[in-house]
């Protein structure tokens, strides 16, 4: 089993330029990356190519450590970081944010591939979500 | 998971020989011959099916000596599907906390 990725979409009322800023901020980014249920969020950033990145969550499961490094910044348009997590056993994995203008909006596009290819994150097409949960169902329940 | 992998994993287990193979694994791991045997079909025939599902992800193949084992691989297809929830969710939240934090800043007039 390889190439797991999550793909998001968003469409954010703010400008690319905000949104990208708004991801090197770790003071804002201690607020919008607590989780519901999480009673602290501790976050550090260095906001340049090499810089480390620590987000510790604290919530009813315990504790999280999430770190990484900051592998590409063009502001406003990509963000990458690896991203190891307590939680998955520490593996390395890879986060891509793509942001497009829309008109006074911008489109967050976020990539977070398990298992990244050894040369540089490549574009995926949507719907890997959709096509796990579709087979999670398959598997649950037998053909349809 | 690619599209490619999906195609062979609903391929492999369109077959009622080889689900029966995959049932029997649920119980620890077969040699090939072991799974081999109550199929009505030489050892090449269902080495064959072997195949498909081992290319399909469904199955893992150790070589012990001169046996091949064979194991489900099923823990790993549960861990990937656990991954994929996990972050879905996380990112779909953080997400939509960073856009409830841009409208406050906005609100407050911040640049």
């Amino acid at each position: 089993m390889s190439d797991q990725t999550v793909i998001m979409r968003k469409l954010l009322s703010a400008t690319c330029e905000e949104v990208f800023d708004a991801w090197l901020d770790a003071d804002g980014m201690r607020q919008w990356m607590r989780p519901g249920a999480a009673t602290r969020c501790e976050a550090m950033l260095e906001p340049r190519v090499g810089g480390h990145l620590r987000i510790v969550m604290t919530g009813p499961d315990g504790e999280t450590i999430n770190t990484g490094t900051i592998l590409a910044l063009e502001r406003p348009s990509r963000l990458q970081f690896s991203w190891v997590s307590t939680r998955w056993s520490n593996q390395e994995t890879l986060v891509t944010v793509e942001l497009r203008a829309h008109g006074a909006q911008c489109e967050l596009v976020l990539t977070h591939e398990r298992f990244p290819a050894r040369h540089s994150a490549g574009q995926l097409t949507t719907g890997w979500t959709k096509i796990a949960e579709d087979l999670g169902h398959y598997l649950r329940f037998g053909r349809a | 998971m690619g599209i490619h992998n999906l195609d062979l994993v609903f391929e492999a287990l369109a077959d009622g020989t080889r689900r029966s193979m995959l049932d029997r694994l649920k119980g620890g791991p077969l040699t090939v011959s072991e799974l081999a045997r109550p199929c009505a079909m030489s050892l090449n025939g269902a080495s064959k099916h072997i195949k498909k599902l081992e290319k399909a992800g469904l199955i893992r193949r150790d070589i012990q000596g001169r046996e091949h084992v064979c194991s489900l691989a099923a823990e790993a297809l549960a861990d990937a599907m656990a991954w994929l929830e996990h972050y879905s969710a996380f990112w779909s939240d953080r997400i939509d906390a960073l856009d409830r934090h841009l409208a406050r800043r906005r609100k407050r007039g911040a640049r």
